[in-house]
């Protein structure tokens, strides 16, 4: 079961009001649980899926965290974006730091940003600015859309290859 | 009393005691006196650096307490050093000059990152002055010797006129550049043949001839200018005294930030091909106390004058008759330091560390340091043991020799991928023992019991030298490895 196959079946759930459901399909048990009447989020709990490979999960603080096991399990070297989120759509079109350093969303303190969530971008737009070593760097978009997601939060800081802005492509 | 903490040192910062107004009433203490009761220490350092000696020097971070900030490339997402540091920062894609030689991106990743230090491992920016300058400039610690020491250090023939200044024995050689064939010829009859002549601005072998006799010299100074010329975009040459069959001798030195200097005893390095270390040895079996402490007291006056800190290392060539002469310093912690700690029990990585927070020599080295035993250090690479081919990719085992004596620093893991853009070294075997003969038993031995699979590695090379005659009796120098590899069938080189 994929992750698109996994949000149809949460949004048939939510749309039939079905409050607990259960699956077993060979390595795969799925038990999914509903708070009824409110919008709580679903529990899911997924047996260790054996059969699937799981979508790397966004790690939340990439500058805290340290990468839990990646040197125990069969090391895959040079792996693009692996830090990435799984996009959600298939053409979500991620685009990533060229560099480290301190991400801000807007031109200056208390500018309004360059973008929202919702905006329509043209390749080569300014989208944010990363400071590296007081100095600011314009982070122009790299494909044509609408912004989908926005990954980081002003003033975060970020690394090389690190997921900025989801971008729908159109 | 009131005094004033006014130290402009970036390091103490971090304390907030710049500026700080301290009452002293009865006691008259200088603020000199009163830093003696605040042991500073860095909460963060930042690693620049990649494989073993980024492991190492995590290890020492983590015996001082010190949060370690790993830098890594994409194609090092899955090393050790980001696995065992505190932090990690992505900070460019696999190759050098993109990630760990890219100085703008080492120094964001210490600034979102709040390091206090950088400790520059050896190669990559380690000896990089401006880089030194760069973390100066932004308040971070550079781990190592003052900018300038570097730079001069990194200079061959400043360095040369340096030492020569302090007396230091250096190579008899041209003072500075040999403008003409003619003046080669007359600093030759001076020197004494056999010459050799060098390229200023370069190494690695280019733009060198060795010279033996006045016939031949014209047309050797000229091949040698314009081979430099294409190599270094500069075709200056000097001239020094060549040495047929000489052994290489480097003392290691620790000096703090208080103009207090160390010499903790040297290292043979004679086992090279074409200049790349292979196996290391301390002491050398032809270097006496006597020697020692002479070159020992040498170092420790001349290196207090040129205004030294940190770690280093000097090199030496001794020629047949067992004279030492100054071929260049190493102003960083080498890839051959474990075999000085292990016979002098000295961490020369949290060393480095104290020296640069701050610590006195006496502080930091709290015991006389006795040499005591032998140990020797084997440098497995990823390379074909008799072609020299680097071999990257997966291993897919990778059992660790241990036991009595063993030491083994690496990076490389099972089912861990040795990626195919930096150097080949994966391991550091190093065998102490009693006396030499039993270091080298302990060596054999630990090499059978090194098993790598999956790619080639010099171990059976390695096995060989050890099992060599010469070897075992200490009968070394610079042209061994071209004996050997010539009586082992492989073409010389």
């Amino acid at each position: 079961m994929n992750q698109k196959e996994l949000r149809e079946l949460i949004e048939f759930l939510v749309e039939k009001d079905i409050a607990e459901f259960e699956m077993e399909r060979g390595d795969l048990k799925l038990h999914i649980k509903r708070g009824v009447n409110s919008a709580a989020t679903p529990i899911i709990q997924a047996a260790p899926v054996v059969t699937q490979a799981v979508p790397v999960a966004p790690i939340p603080a990439p500058i805290v965290a340290v990468p839990v096991g990646p040197a125990i399990e069969p090391a895959k070297a040079a792996e693009p974006g692996a830090p990435a989120p799984a996009a959600e759509e298939a053409n979500l079109h991620i685009v990533k730091s060229p560099m480290v350093g301190t991400f801000y969303e807007a031109p200056s303190p208390g500018a309004p940003p360059f973008i929202f969530v919702g905006d329509s971008v043209k390749e080569g737009q300014v989208l944010c600015i990363i400071e590296a070593m007081k100095l600011m760097n314009e982070i122009e978009a790299d494909a044509s859309g609408e912004i989908a997601k926005i990954f980081v939060s002003n003033g975060a800081p970020v690394e090389y290859g690190m997921a900025l802005f989801g971008i729908r492509k159109s | 009393m009131t005094i004033v903490f006014c130290s402009s040192r970036a390091d103490l910062s971090p304390l907030g005691l710049r500026g700080k107004r301290f009452r002293s009433a009865q006691l008259k203490l200088r603020p000199f006196d009163l830093a003696q009761f605040i042991q500073f220490m860095f909460k963060k350092i930042l690693i620049a650096n990649r494989g073993e000696i980024a492991l190492r020097v995590i290890c020492a971070c983590k015996e001082l307490g010190i949060k370690a900030v790993a830098i890594y490339s994409e194609a090092d997402r899955n090393s050790l050093h980001v696995r065992f540091a505190d932090e990690a920062i992505c900070i460019g894609p696999p190759r050098l000059s993109d990630s760990y030689l890219n100085v703008p991106a080492v120094i964001s990743a210490a600034e979102i990152a709040n390091a206090e230090a950088i400790h520059p491992g050896y190669g990559l920016l380690s000896e990089n002055a401006n880089f030194a300058e760069v973390c100066q400039a932004c308040g971070i610690k550079f781990i190592g010797p003052p900018p300038e020491v570097t730079r001069m250090m990194g200079e061959k023939e400043k360095a040369r006129a340096a030492m020569k200044q302090v007396d230091v024995p250096i190579l008899p050689g041209s003072d500075g550049i040999v403008e003409s064939a003619e003046q080669a010829a007359e600093w030759a009859r001076r020197i004494g043949y056999p010459v050799i002549v060098k390229a200023s601005a370069g190494g690695g072998g280019r733009g060198m001839r060795i010279i033996r006799s006045e016939q031949e010299l014209p047309n050797l100074y000229h091949g040698a200018q314009s081979e430099a010329a294409a190599a270094f975009g500069n075709g200056d040459l000097y001239m020094e005294k060549f040495i047929e069959r000489p052994r290489h001798i480097e003392f290691q030195v620790l000096a703090d930030e208080h103009g207090n200097v160390m010499s903790l005893g040297e290292r043979e390095c004679s086992i090279q091909r074409r200049h790349q270390k292979l196996v290391e040895e301390a002491p050398s079996v032809v270097v006496t106390q006597e020697l020692r402490d002479r070159i020992g007291g040498i170092l420790v006056k001349s290196l207090a004058e040129i205004g030294y800190m940190n770690a280093g290392t000097v090199e030496f060539l001794m020629d047949e008759d067992g004279g030492l002469y100054f071929i260049e310093m190493n102003t960083r912690i080498q890839v051959e330091h474990p075999v000085t700690e292990m016979t002098t029990d000295v961490d020369l990585v949290k060393s480095q560390i104290r020296i640069a927070a701050g610590e006195k020599l006496d502080d930091v080295i709290l015991h006389k340091v006795y040499f005591r035993g032998h140990a020797i250090e084997c440098r497995i690479n990823a390379e074909h043991p008799e072609k020299f081919t680097p071999s990257a990719g997966k291993i897919t085992v990778f059992n660790l020799p241990g036991g009595t004596g063993i030491r083994v620093d690496t990076a490389a893991y099972a089912e861990g991928v040795i990626p195919p853009y930096y150097d080949s070294l994966i391991a550091k075997l190093c065998a102490r023992g009693r006396d030499r003969d039993e270091a080298i038993s302990r060596m054999a031995r630990a090499l059978d019991m090194f098993v790598v699979e999956g790619i080639y590695t010099s171990i059976p090379l390695h096995k060989r030298i050890m099992a060599d005659p010469d070897f075992r009796a200490g009968n070394i120098d610079t042209k061994f490895m071209e004996r050997f590899l010539a009586r082992q069938g492989n073409s010389g080189e």
